[in-house]
């Protein structure tokens, strides 16, 4: 930031204007935070823009019945963007999910069981990945729903953060 | 039933919520597999077979096998695991396997009474299962009331008596109405009811103990052109037997000369 120009002790306007330049992105987030750079800013702002948009699978709502196999794990879902899923086990079970690979055997007390007629809500971040387990063919309820906002949340609060951090 | 059998996964994409076992049985030794997991196990409304085993792989039992009975007094409540992963001792895959705790007769079965060239018309016992994918709140295990209706006889122009065995397994009560249609030259028919239990004996008329059966009802005479109806009940067999004669040596006149029909029930 370029120096005030002082007079006397006092801030000429024409400072404060560049002064408020300088700090005020342009845009919906246009909130200045102090303490950021500009070229921070601007990469910011860009990863906003950026995220605004989902990309990928999670671009709307799915809802599907799932079957599982009688054996062995699979991939259930892979998260391009912030997701919320539902799960709802419509049969006996036991089926098991988790964020982790290597969950079988079902048993062996690794993931989250599923509970029969009860939704159960995973949140996943931006590249996480949902594993599921079963013994045999079971139904499950599946329901993807995207939060592209939670991006920009995220994004905010790491700057306030780092910006906290610096103070 | 026959095999191959039904498949509990196939009613599971069909997005069913029970998966139902029936037909008739064709022998005490068939089993039948449920590959996936059930809630519960329940008897059918249109079975038979009174009694029935579930088996199901649980590595603390002995053998690593357990087995859980149902009947249409109790039914199954609970989960119930079928294991596509894993094997018996037996290297079988480790799924819920369904049989019955009822002795099945053979299907050359004659009562022990029965002489050697008496007719013998049997019927085969029922299997329906109720396997429940879903949890759905009550199970109800309480079996409908049958009626059997023998409107003709199964040799009329034998000259030996003529047997309808009808399944009678869990039953508390029967009704039997016997009709002598009065045709020319009809005579009086005599009836006779028995309860048979069943053993695992092959059926030999040449063997005293064939099972065993009880005399419910003894030489009741239905007359040319009336109808008799004989009740039983509280007593526990596995068949019931209605004997019919037409006079000592003396075929019926008309295969629908006697009107025959069975209702049982589990209620008294």
């Amino acid at each position: 930031m370029k120096r005030l120009r002082r007079i006397r002790g006092k801030q000429t306007p024409t400072a404060l204007k560049r002064v408020a330049r300088e700090i005020t992105m342009p845009g919906e987030f246009g909130r200045a935070i102090p303490g950021e750079n500009r070229e921070q800013q601007k990469a910011d702002l860009r990863d906003a823009l950026v995220a605004d948009i989902p990309a990928g699978k999670s671009k709307h709502t799915e809802i599907q019945n799932y079957f599982t196999r009688p054996t062995g794990e699979r991939l259930l879902y892979s998260a391009e963007g912030w997701v919320k899923i539902r799960l709802t086990l419509q049969t006996a079970g036991p089926v098991v999910v988790s964020t982790r690979q290597n969950v079988i055997p079902v048993f062996s007390g690794k993931g989250a069981q599923l509970v029969t007629n009860q939704e159960q809500e995973f949140p996943l971040t931006k590249g996480d990945r949902l594993y599921i387990a079963a013994e045999a063919v079971n139904r499950v309820m599946f329901i993807v729903e995207p939060i592209p906002w939670q991006e920009q949340i995220a994004l905010m609060q790491s700057s306030i953060l780092r910006t906290l951090r610096q103070g | 039933m026959g095999f191959p059998q039904s498949k509990a996964s196939k009613a599971t994409v069909a997005r069913q919520d029970i998966w139902r076992l029936s037909g008739p049985l064709e022998s005490s030794g068939d089993i039948y597999e449920g590959d996936v997991s059930a809630t519960a196990i329940a008897i059918g409304p249109n079975s038979d077979i009174s009694r029935m085993q579930a088996v199901y792989l649980d590595e603390q039992a002995d053998n690593s096998t357990a087995i859980g009975s149902f009947s249409v007094s109790r039914p199954w409540t609970g989960r119930i695991d079928a294991r596509n992963s894993a094997q018996y001792p037996s290297k079988d895959k480790a799924l819920i396997l369904l049989s019955t705790q009822d002795l099945v007769p053979q299907p050359n079965y004659r009562p022990p009474s029965a002489g050697v060239d008496d007719v013998i018309e049997l019927m085969r016992p029922c299997l329906d299962v109720f396997f429940y994918l879903s949890a759905l709140g009550d199970v109800n295990a309480e079996r409908s009331d049958k009626a059997h209706l023998y409107e003709q006889l199964p040799d009329f122009a034998n000259v030996n008596p003529q047997w309808f065995l009808v399944p009678f397994y869990g039953r508390r009560f029967t009704e039997v109405t016997l009709k002598n249609l009065a045709f020319v030259g009809a005579l009086d028919v005599t009836a006779e009811l028995y309860g048979l239990n069943m053993s695992n004996v092959l059926a030999d008329p040449s063997l005293v103990d064939n099972g065993n059966q009880e005399i419910l009802l003894d030489s009741k005479v239905i007359s040319v052109g009336t109808s008799e109806t004989m009740a039983v009940q509280s007593r526990a067999f596995d068949y019931l037997g209605v004997k019919l004669v037409h006079g000592a040596g003396v075929a019926f006149v008309d295969v629908n000369q006697v009107v025959t029909h069975i209702t049982v029930s589990d209620k008294v």
